[in-house]
């Protein structure tokens, strides 16, 4: 039987760090890694001798890269593992450091995502298992056909559906670690370069390279290491699942719908609860069907909602603040701990201008191919 | 020289209309396509309570987008998704390149049309694409 986490010990993040996301370049990852841990490190104002296990979200990166980067810091001996799931990987990896804490076998754990393409894999390919279709099926493609039903369904237009990309553009223009810097109108956003209708380019996510690191620590780690309470977020919830066989219900929906509502009852919050979400953004269309599966909106009403100003910083409920996966970028290992990253800024209220007033609880999300689906509640100690 | 499918054992390349080769779970009776072979999705039947079965390709056009970039390959294509009159869904492709005329819910049916030689052989390439049928 499934225990909460909220019945183990309480998990904090106590620090968090970023390399930005960036398109792919010469830098190795060793650089990119090393730079997200020591930031998250001096965040949380602790030294890597007091880290006891680390956990490595990557998909496209060879075996055994852990260790490797790992004792640029300091060999130290802690146990090192990588943890593969996909798009959902970085979140994997976190969860893991959270229940590590939480079952309380460690007192102080890293999660750090790091991802550069040296190995990318096909996955359906090597089931063996061939279909009608193959390659000229892509992650794009999956997503048109879930956009073009639900558009169709709920009479939403093309320039509804790039709404979501204006403002996720603007959100990524305001932090200085997103991959897509640069505001967006909606008229670019419409006239880009189509991929596979009704998406253009800047619908759908840059894969780039990047690293992200955060820091769980146990109440009592807090108290002996003499870290900073106040700056402390309280992990409410981790929830991951699987697809099951959902008919022709909109499968991607069906399990973001069944992961998000466990993660905020065993958080014991509901969805009105929510102040800001990173979700799972690779294509526009999601962040519509998500929003719904979630709760934050009634069924068909995303697309209003949105353009009556719902989802942006400083609205009900401010989702992607930090550009989500569509300008902050997608390099997939880090993008899971990048939202943890994120979460964290804004319920501490150090986002700068990109800061959402007064949140208090934050919900991650991402989905990864399979499919798989992970989700995390954070509050401010005490919210 | 006899047709060659595109995609082996997925049905039969010297029919113009053929059907799909799936697997159906004796314990639970699911139909799947492609065959799930190595055990049921629904109950977890095991590969021996799998057994082959053909499908109709008639359907219902549940979905369907237009490719228009792609790094290498042939552009546009459609693809659909279909609901199959035998229960599974499907994605396969659209008779139609660029995606005009298809409507939601359409009825549609595949048929073979041929799509090039085989490169090893030299025997006609055949594949299914999928089209809308006067019923809809």
């Amino acid at each position: 039987m499934e225990r909460p986490l909220a019945e183990l010990r309480r998990v904090y993040v106590v620090g968090a760090g970023l390399h930005p996301y960036q398109r792919v370049s010469e830098t190795p990852y060793l650089a990119l890694g090393v730079r997200a841990v020591r930031e998250a490190l001096a965040d949380a104002g602790i030294t890597w001798n007091e880290i006891e296990a680390a956990y490595t979200g990557t998909a496209v990166m060879p075996m055994a890269t852990s260790r490797l980067m790992y004792r640029h810091l300091g060999a130290t001996g802690i146990p090192t593992v990588q943890v593969e799931n996909a798009s959902a990987s970085g979140s994997s990896a976190f969860r893991q450091a959270c229940l590590d804490v939480a079952a309380g076998h460690h007192d102080i754990v890293l999660a750090c995502g790091v991802d550069k393409p040296l190995n990318v894999t096909s996955p359906h390919s090597a089931t063996g298992v061939t279909d009608l279709v193959g390659r000229l099926v892509f992650p794009a493609v999956h997503f048109a056909l879930l956009a073009n039903r639900f558009m169709h369904d709920h009479r939403i237009g093309p320039e509804q559906l790039a709404s979501v990309a204006v403002k996720n553009h603007a959100n990524g223009a305001r932090n200085p670690n997103a991959q897509r810097q640069k505001e967006r109108t909606l008229q670019e956003i419409v006239e880009a370069d189509p991929v596979v209708s009704p998406f253009t380019r800047l619908q759908c996510c840059p894969v780039g390279e990047g690293a992200a690191a955060v820091v769980v620590a146990s109440e009592e780690a807090i108290k002996r290491a003499g870290l900073d309470r106040s700056r402390a977020i309280a992990v409410l919830s981790s929830v991951a699942r699987s697809e099951r066989d959902y008919g022709t219900e909109n499968p991607d929906a069906a399990l973001t719908r069944e992961v998000v509502s466990s993660a905020l009852r065993d958080a014991g919050r509901e969805p009105r609860d929510l102040d800001v979400v990173e979700l799972h953004d690779a294509f526009t269309i999601e962040e519509l069907l998500y929003v719904e599966a979630m709760g934050l909106c009634d069924p068909g009403e995303s697309a209003a909602e949105l353009q009556r100003g719902a989802f942006h910083i400083g609205g009900r409920v401010a989702v992607n603040p930090s550009g989500g996966l569509l300008a902050m970028g997608h390099p997939i290992g880090p993008t899971g701990v990048g939202q943890i990253c994120e979460i964290a800024t804004q319920l501490r209220g150090e986002a700068g201008e990109r800061q959402h007033g007064g949140a208090r609880v934050g919900l991650a999300h991402m989905v990864g191919v399979g499919a798989v689906c992970v989700a995390h509640v954070l509050a401010v100690d005490g919210a | 020289m006899d047709a060659v499918a595109a995609h082996p054992g997925l049905y039969d390349p010297a029919v113009s209309e053929p059907r799909l080769r799936g697997d159906r779970c004796t314990a639970c009776s699911a139909a799947a396509f492609p065959p799930l072979r190595w055990g049921c999705q629904r109950c977890g039947a095991p590969a021996e309570q799998l057994v082959e079965d053909e499908f109709e390709t008639t359907g219902k056009l549940l979905a369907f987008a237009t490719v228009h970039r792609l790094p290498r390959g042939e552009v546009p294509y459609t693809i659909g998704e279909i609901l199959l009159d035998a229960g599974p869904v499907v994605r396969a492709r659209m008779a139609s390149a660029d995606g005009s005329g298809l409507r939601f819910d359409a009825r549609v049916r595949g048929r073979l049309v041929s799509v090039g030689r085989d490169e090893e052989s030299g025997a006609e390439l055949v594949d299914l694409r999928f089209d809308q049928t006067e019923e809809s």
